[in-house]
């Protein structure tokens, strides 16, 4: 209790508060405390007292009056926030008595608001938070809408004379800027590196709101001409990096790409571009000389462009009028950059909606969908043991409530207890998951995003921020609240009667049913029912990675090094390509320890650069573009020893297949199914669609072997793609992906490879450099992810609904030791008790189970796109799940049962 | 308040018993320390001090209402009334007492 002053000072406060509520109850006091002193006053006068003796002892009798008006006032107010304290200094007083309890209910429900808010971050930040650039909102990212007779429609970007008719004519936009990704080696300010950049036209930076760090950004007279304007600007980290933070690198120049560029401004720190990994800045109009020679006149559409929406326009507005612009700049442009019997529209859409693909955003709603289930069932969880506990009470609760405790009174006392406990351990949650956002980050090898052609960032990294904190704060506070009321209205539900009279006789039949329908009883089927869906989820995952690891990707992955090289086409063109390739390949060859090296233009297990097939003698149908689709590779003459490949038929490249021998080409075995099913196809003569030198019949080339299957595309089950392979020295580009096959551990040689393959073109740096057994780790790393998170989430399921079921059971055999000895004491075998005990305690468990099963045949297909060779209602993964839920819940029963009849049946009768 | 203790079982008591004067017909303070002397034979005695604080609670909780009338002497005097939930009250009041009587009867009971 408060001391008398304190208690004095809040009644005090309290009538301050209600000042004619105040004046009328105290009015009220005195007239009746006059009243009643009369009154009493008249009775001793009638006794026969003198009337001064009668009154000074009605007063005495009276005691002390200011007293009991103090009392009466406290009864008269409602006390409602008097009470709460008590009740929390109670609840405090509780936990102290049993901090196991406390800490189970606290650090559940801890665990699940901390896990809900920072899934909450990932996805805000991936999905809602807009792209770190000012006004990003009205940003919108323009593309180009093929439709073909047939009805298909392709997305594609831009051709540069498309933009500049574009850009003269888009009235919905103030700016229009155009930016396409590319990789640019730089030589100065130390070792030769290969670094991320952007070509961009002198509205990209206006139309970011980007003010550079230092000196200025491009200018409209950058965009006028070809190769009039050899600036650059440098990415703050870059700046720091290799120029040490020099003011003076103003004006300097520096070597890109083997091309003499003036440095005329510094971005600011942070800012890395629309692809978010840029370090390096040119003019659009150095794109010739840098890059491509047919940048700017070409018209294939491979130039990302983005608009500011002008002041008044929205997206709608934009759209509309991107409808009637897109067949007009096709009606402008000369006859030969025109798509023959194609519809081309334009549209735009919002930079924050372009970064991320609708099966990318599905696969975050997925995750963030399993932790709120995850989270329920935490909840549950508690909810559980505070109405253990609350059970455990009944008798209390009866006897407070039959001695006048009101009902409101009662909710709040047992509900103030969950409250601090649920309330501590979800405030607790928020903070950690507050602390713990910025370094949550879904790891990048694992993003599976595939934004629009690869040129925007992701923006996905997460940051506490406030969004996230009131997340948690809101979600924190519900958690609270629905612990803490569901176990106390449940409690004070129980008449008095009946809790006092369950409480005199604990072993009424039925008292403490496991099959009876109870608040417990609907939690644990619900908990089960969660732990259903979630260990379902796991299964699939954890099934799906292990079948992707099983998958055999057609190469030996070990003792192999893979790199890129990326010289400039302007550097060195397609006709000088396989004279570079060789000096290359012959100089790789003479580091110790290699065994075997080649080339080709794409990794396995990352995309292949692809063409359509014309077989001689077959129909060529009137589109080359109509072709069967097929990937297409140029390799070098130990290609298929070097990744170990197996031939399966005919021969493998020679030295001797040159640009002076007669045209040859290797298919893989699928090829050979699908185009030549039942035949031979050694001896057949193929020519390709476009994109090499072997696109006209007169340059077919003769099939001279089969090999096995490489998987060039990364695994989503579907079947692999029919290959084509022909000699890198019959047609290449420069730009190769490299293969070494080590004998040594391939990436002790890296420091001699770099300097073979500096001896050929000096300043030539290696890109992306990674065995292919780290690749192949790569390109399972999204589900290895998912499996050992959806695994993780799986297994606190289990325990948790094991726990509840356990917490239930062992509570009603508690209960019930009285009956286990009557049945014991009668010969009834301990196997028969605990059958009855686990068949009782299986029934809410075998409830939940039903209804998760359903649950999750509803819910698996949401997760097909993340699976690989399984369906999304997989037999086995139901029926493992179905088996292990049940085989966890009946431990959960055995333990207590077992207990149970162990207790002496003697002690069990006088327990009572 | 919250720690279980002799007030509380009085307190409780206390108001039953209120409920049960005011069963008889609205009544004013003084009125029902009388009827409940008479009513216990003068075995029980209630202080002023308990009795308008119970009066309060009993009020707040909506099992009484009171007003302003004219006691039998003409004075000015604060009545006290039964409400429909002050009856339903006491009716579940008493089935717990008579409960609560009984098993502590049989308890002293035992082995007697």
């Amino acid at each position: 209790m408060a001391s008398p002053l304190i208690h004095r000072m809040r009644v005090k406060l309290a009538f301050l508060i209600g000042g004619a509520r105040r004046r009328e109850l105290e009015q009220r006091l005195a007239d009746e405390t006059r009243f009643h002193i009369e009154m009493a006053t008249e009775r001793h006068v009638r006794s026969g007292m003198s009337a001064a003796d009668a009154r000074r002892t009605a007063l005495a009798e009276f005691g002390g009056r200011e007293r009991w008006k103090d009392e009466a006032r406290d009864e008269y107010r409602s006390l409602f926030v008097e009470e709460l304290g008590q009740d929390i200094r109670y609840a405090l007083r509780g936990f102290r008595r049993s901090p196991a309890f406390t800490a189970a209910v606290a650090g559940t429900l801890a665990a699940g608001v901390a896990a809900l808010t920072l899934a909450f971050g990932v996805v805000d930040a991936a999905v809602w938070r807009q792209p770190p650039f000012a006004d990003a909102a009205h940003v919108s990212l323009l593309y180009t809408k093929r439709t073909a007779p047939d009805g298909t429609t392709r997305t594609e970007r831009w051709s540069y004379p498309r933009i500049q008719l574009l850009r003269k004519s888009a009235r919905a936009f103030s700016l229009v800027a155009n930016f396409s990704p590319t990789t640019l080696n730089i030589v100065d300010g130390g070792d030769p590196e290969s670094v991320q950049g952007e070509i961009v036209s002198s509205q990209y930076f206006p139309l970011l709101r980007v003010v550079m760090h230092r000196g200025r950004a491009f200018e409209a007279a950058d965009d006028d001409a070809p190769g009039r304007a050899p600036v650059a600007i440098l990415s703050y980290d870059l700046w720091r990096r290799r120029f040490d933070g020099d003011p003076a690198v103003l004006g300097r120049v520096v070597t890109v790409n083997g091309f003499a560029l003036t440095v005329v401004g510094v971005a600011p720190r942070g800012f890395r571009g629309i692809t978010d990994k840029a370090e390096l800045w040119v003019p659009t109009t150095m794109a010739p000389s840098l890059t491509y020679p047919e940048y700017l006149t070409t018209n294939q559409n491979f130039i990302s462009v983005v608009g500011r929406l002008a002041s008044g326009a929205d997206l709608g507005a934009a759209n509309a009028e991107l409808a009637t612009l897109g067949p007009r700049i096709n009606a402008e442009l000369p006859p030969n950059d025109r798509i023959p019997d194609e519809v081309l529209t334009s549209a735009a859409v919002s930079l924050n909606a372009a970064r991320l693909d609708a099966s990318t955003r599905r696969a975050l709603f997925v995750l963030l969908g399993a932790v709120a289930l995850l989270h329920m069932l935490a909840c549950a969880n508690a909810i559980n043991l505070l109405l253990g506990r609350a059970a455990a009470r009944r008798r209390e609760a009866s006897l407070r409530a039959a001695l006048g405790g009101t009902t409101g009174r009662l909710v709040r006392h047992y509900g103030a207890e969950a409250l601090v406990a649920a309330g501590a351990g979800s405030a607790f949650g928020v903070v950690v998951a507050v602390w713990l956002a910025p370094f949550v980050a879904v790891p990048a090898n694992v993003r599976y995003w595939r934004n629009f052609f690869g040129s925007i960032g992701a923006f996905d990294t997460p940051a506490g921020g406030a969004r996230v904190a009131l997340f948690g704060i809101a979600i924190a506070m519900t958690t609270a609240l629905v612990a803490a009321c569901v176990p106390a209205v449940g409690l004070v539900n129980l008449d008095a009667q009946q809790g006092l009279s369950s409480g005199a006789r604990s072993a009424a039949p039925g008292g403490a049913s496991l099959r009876r329908p109870s608040a417990r009883g609907a939690v644990v089927a619900l908990e089960t029912a969660l732990a259903v869906l979630l260990v379902v989820v796991a299964g699939l995952m954890v099934e799906s990675f292990s079948r992707m690891r099983q998958t055999d990707i057609g190469l030996r992955t070990d003792h192999l090094l893979t790199f890129w090289v990326r010289p400039s086409e302007v550097a060195i063109p397609p006709r000088a390509a396989p004279q570079f390739i060789s000096k290359l390949i012959a100089s790789i060859s003479t580091v110790p320890g290699v065994v075997a090296v080649s080339v080709d233009g794409g990794m396995p297990l990352s995309g292949s650069a692809s063409s359509t097939l014309i077989v001689m003698g077959r129909p060529v149908p009137p589109r080359l573009d109509d072709a069967p689709p097929i990937d297409r590779h140029y390799v070098g003459p130990d290609h298929f020893k070097t990744l170990g490949v197996p031939l399966v038929r005919g021969r493998v490249f020679t030295d001797a297949d040159d640009s002076e021998h007669p045209r040859v080409a290797i298919i893989s075995e699928t090829a050979a199914r699908r185009f030549w099913p039942g035949e031979n196809p050694i001896g057949a003569r193929v020519w390709f669609g476009g994109g090499s030198s072997f696109d006209r019949p007169d340059s077919s080339a003769e099939i001279v072997g089969v090999v096995g299957d490489v998987a060039d595309e990364p695994l989503d089950g579907r079947p692999n793609r029919a290959s084509f392979y022909t000699p890198y020295k019959q047609f290449s580009y420069a730009t190769r992906a490299v293969f070494v096959r080590t004998s040594i551990d391939p990436v002790a040689i890296v420091p001699a490879v770099r300097k073979a393959v500096a001896s050929v073109v000096p300043g030539l740096p290696l890109y992306d450099v990674q065995t292919m057994e780290e690749r192949a780790g790569g390109s399972w790393a999204r589900h290895r992810f998912d499996a050992i998170l959806f695994a993780t989430f799986g297994i606190a399921a289990l325990v948790l609904a094991a726990v509840g079921t356990y917490a239930v059971v062992a509570y009603a055999v508690g209960r019930r030791t009285r009956e286990m000895g009557i049945r014991m004491a009668l010969g009834a075998r301990p196997e028969s008790v605990v059958r009855l005990v686990v068949k009782e305690g299986l029934t809410f468990p075998a409830v939940g189970l039903a209804a998760g099963i359903a649950g999750a045949l509803a819910v698996t297909r949401l997760l097909a796109a993340q699976l690989y060779g399984i369906g999304a209602t997989d037999l086995r993964v139901f029926g493992a799940t179905a088996g292990l839920l049940i085989a966890v819940s009946a431990l959960a029963c055995v333990v207590p049962a077992l207990r149970a009849t162990r207790a002496d049946p003697l002690e069990a009768l006088r327990s009572e | 308040m919250a720690e279980e203790s002799r007030d509380d079982l009085l307190q409780g008591t206390l108001d039953m018993l209120v409920l049960k004067a005011l069963r008889l017909g609205p009544m004013h303070g003084w009125g029902i320390t009388e009827r409940l002397e008479r009513g216990s034979k003068n075995a029980l005695q209630i202080g002023q001090g308990s009795l308008y604080p119970a009066l309060y609670r009993l009020e707040r909780n909506g099992y009484i209402a009171s007003s302003w009338g004219v006691s039998d002497n003409n004075r000015r005097a604060r009545f006290y009334e039964l409400t429909a939930t002050g009856r339903a009250h006491l009716v579940a009041e008493r089935q717990a007492w008579r409960r609560m009587a009984r098993a502590v009867e049989l308890v002293l009971a035992m082995g007697e």
